[in-house]
């Protein structure tokens, strides 16, 4: 057939062809004497790999994501810290103030001190500033502890939250390589 | 051995075969992908064993394209140009395309550069070196459309058959049949309208 004679130069002979051929054929290309004059070194080394980039993106991924993390939890912890009550300033001199003092401070030891200790708060109604400075003290170690927990739960929060994003990232990359690993040869070139 | 395991067993090997004949090629590297991979390790010779088998590509390429005086020149652009941007190309496999792409940005860039620089007829050179019929067949192909006349250059000009196009330049085999019959039509319309031959 003459369409194979086009397609591999087999079958019956196109003289069309044939003459094209005999006529184009002094353009051909003709292998120089010299040998092609190469520069001293190639970038052969430093040959680009997307499996280099994907690990790259990863790792900057993460630092990211770490970052982030870590400046939400400080924005969160400074704004915790900075909502506690302010400290006592100058004695305490009036009826009223004594009392809601003594309220103070039965609702904060009823967990951690003895009764005893109650009833020697209420048949001593003068309060001296010592006390109250003790009282308020332990008020507020109560309230750093409780601080403490909500900073620490919130922290197992952002692990969980963290270790989430890693286990997706991982899957993106896993994903990407297999991509990159059944890519097709030839078809999409750089230049 | 019941009839139902005999059943099984023979479609558990032909599966088995279909698996293998059709991975197979996947795990095959062709000698050209093998030169590549040692040009990525540094072997320069391996670099020049290319050049030796690509080069026709090339000039073909260029051929479709620019003036037959100029392409000598060009071939060796290229050639120089993919071994400094060898890191570059991702699959050994695909360094016939990839070069195939370098020679027709190559091909552009020197038009546009002629287009800045003024240089002197085409026509001036091309007397003095090439056959007037075969000036004037090249004329005609370089008339048709890209894909054509790349495919018919490397086909008429170079003597590449069918085959060995689609597996130097990276297309499909169906593509360059294509290229071939549309673009021989095409060429014969013209020059049975010009009779050049």
């Amino acid at each position: 057939m003459k369409e194979d004679y086009l397609w591999d130069k087999s079958g019956e002979v196109d003289a069309e062809i044939e003459q094209l051929e005999k006529t184009l054929g002094s353009l051909r290309y003709k292998r120089p004497a010299e040998p092609l004059p190469l520069p001293a070194a190639s970038r052969s080394l430093f040959r680009f790999n997307s499996n280099w980039l994907a690990a790259a993106a990863a790792i900057a991924l993460l630092l990211l994501a770490g970052g982030l993390w870590l400046g939400l939890n400080r924005a969160g912890s400074d704004k915790l810290l900075s909502s506690g009550p302010p400290p006592p300033v100058g004695p305490v001199n009036t009826t009223a103030g004594v009392s809601r003092m003594i309220q103070s401070v039965r609702s904060s030891e009823r967990n951690v001190a003895p009764p005893q200790q109650d009833v020697v708060i209420q048949i001593q109604p003068a309060v001296n500033r010592s006390q109250f400075v003790a009282v308020k003290f332990r008020e507020a170690k109560r309230e750093r502890e409780l601080r403490q927990e909500e900073i620490m739960r919130r922290g197992e929060f952002a692990k969980e939250q963290l270790i989430k994003a890693l286990e997706i990232t991982s899957e993106k990359l896993n994903v990407v390589q297999k991509k990159i690993q059944g890519a097709p040869d030839g078809r999409n070139p750089i230049s | 051995m019941s009839e139902t395991e005999t059943v099984g067993n023979l479609l558990f090997m032909t599966a088995a075969s279909g698996t293998a004949a059709t991975a197979q090629p996947a795990f095959e590297k062709s000698p050209e992908t093998l030169l590549v991979e040692k040009v990525f390790g540094g072997d320069r010779d391996a670099f020049g064993e290319l050049y030796d088998l690509y080069a026709p590509m090339v000039h073909g390429i260029l051929l479709a394209r620019v003036p037959f005086d100029d392409v000598g020149d060009l071939v060796q652009d290229v050639f120089l140009s993919a071994f400094k941007r060898i890191h570059t190309l991702r699959e050994a496999g695909a360094f016939g395309g990839w070069l195939a792409m370098i020679a027709r940005n190559r091909a552009v860039d020197f038009h546009r550069r002629k287009r800045e620089t003024e240089e002197l007829p085409e026509n001036l050179a091309r007397r003095a070196s090439v056959r007037p019929e075969a000036s004037e067949a090249l004329r005609l192909i370089r008339t048709l459309p890209d894909a054509y006349k790349e495919t018919l250059v490397l086909r008429l000009v170079e003597g590449m058959t069918g085959p060995e196009i689609a597996e130097r330049t990276g297309l499909t085999p169906a593509s360059v049949r294509v290229n071939l019959h549309r673009g021989m039509k095409l060429l014969r319309e013209k020059l049975g309208m010009e009779k050049v031959l």
